[in-house]
């Protein structure tokens, strides 16, 4: 079961994760998608090797899903967004993802760097 | 990686709209299937002319109509007097927005499908949460 949350801004329009769910909320006005965050692997030569494959393959490839499947740690960084890398670090991949999504909508709605180190 | 939306709101659901413009305090609120004409202060046939419409009397003595007129392609566009400008100034139009905003997201959202399951307000920004069963 996904979970959608959509932020109204203070001046009407709005923000939301780019998700399969969110799609059609895209058609209440003109939208721009932009990057939010990053979900990398912790250790350094491994996020080099990690953002140097992801540099010459494209999203959908194999090669890229192979590198989702790689052992963690892995980090969350909001440089996009946020500006800021989270403070945990994650075994599970996808548990990472679910702190990346939990920080990026509570940022949406306060604006602030709650529970995040550089 | 993620990646998020931006989503400029622009007037395209006449009831959202509606709905918008009663909870900003006017109840009484014309919509017509073709656009009417406006009239002005001086109870004076305007050539402006909108498919929802509020009449002066709800405004105050001073004032015209405001209307909001629905174009070719969907969207709709307000049609408010210098005068009431005054009263219905860029907070007043911004705050609008965000009412007609949070409605058409609820709409869309319960046309979807969506299950609602909260609503949160910090400093004047709304977040509403749905669930989505079906993935």
């Amino acid at each position: 079961m996904a979970e959608i949350v959509i932020t109204i801004e203070r001046d009407g329009n709005l923000t939301f994760l780019d998700t399969e769910s969110s799609q059609m909320f895209k058609e209440l006005g003109p939208a721009v998608t932009r990057r939010a965050s990053h979900v990398l692997p912790a250790k350094f030569l491994a996020r080099q090797a990690f953002k140097l494959i992801r540099l010459v393959v494209r999203d959908d490839s194999a090669g890229a899903a192979r590198c989702r499947t790689w052992r963690g740690p892995w980090l969350v960084d909001t440089t996009p967004t946020a500006g800021v890398v989270l403070a945990g670090r994650w075994m599970n991949r996808q548990d990472a993802i679910d702190a990346e999504i939990a920080f990026l909508n509570s940022w949406f709605l306060e604006g602030t760097c709650q529970h995040t180190t550089a | 990686m993620s990646a998020y939306n931006s989503v400029t709101t622009i007037y395209k659901d006449q009831e959202c709209l509606v709905e918008a413009l009663k909870e900003m305090g006017y109840t009484e609120i014309e919509v017509h299937e073709l656009p009417q004409n406006l009239v002005g202060y001086h109870a004076d046939l305007r050539q402006q002319r909108a498919h929802i419409i509020i009449r002066r009397k709800n405004i105050g003595n001073a004032s015209n109509d405001i209307g909001y007129l629905r174009n070719a392609d969907g969207t709709f566009t307000e049609i408010i007097s210098d005068f009431d400008k005054r009263k219905h100034d860029s907070k007043w139009s911004t705050n609008l927005k965000a009412k007609y905003t949070e409605a058409v997201t609820m709409k869309t959202a319960r046309v979807k499908g969506f299950h609602f399951l909260s609503k949160h307000v910090v400093n004047g920004k709304v977040q509403l949460k749905f669930s989505d069963r079906k993935s």
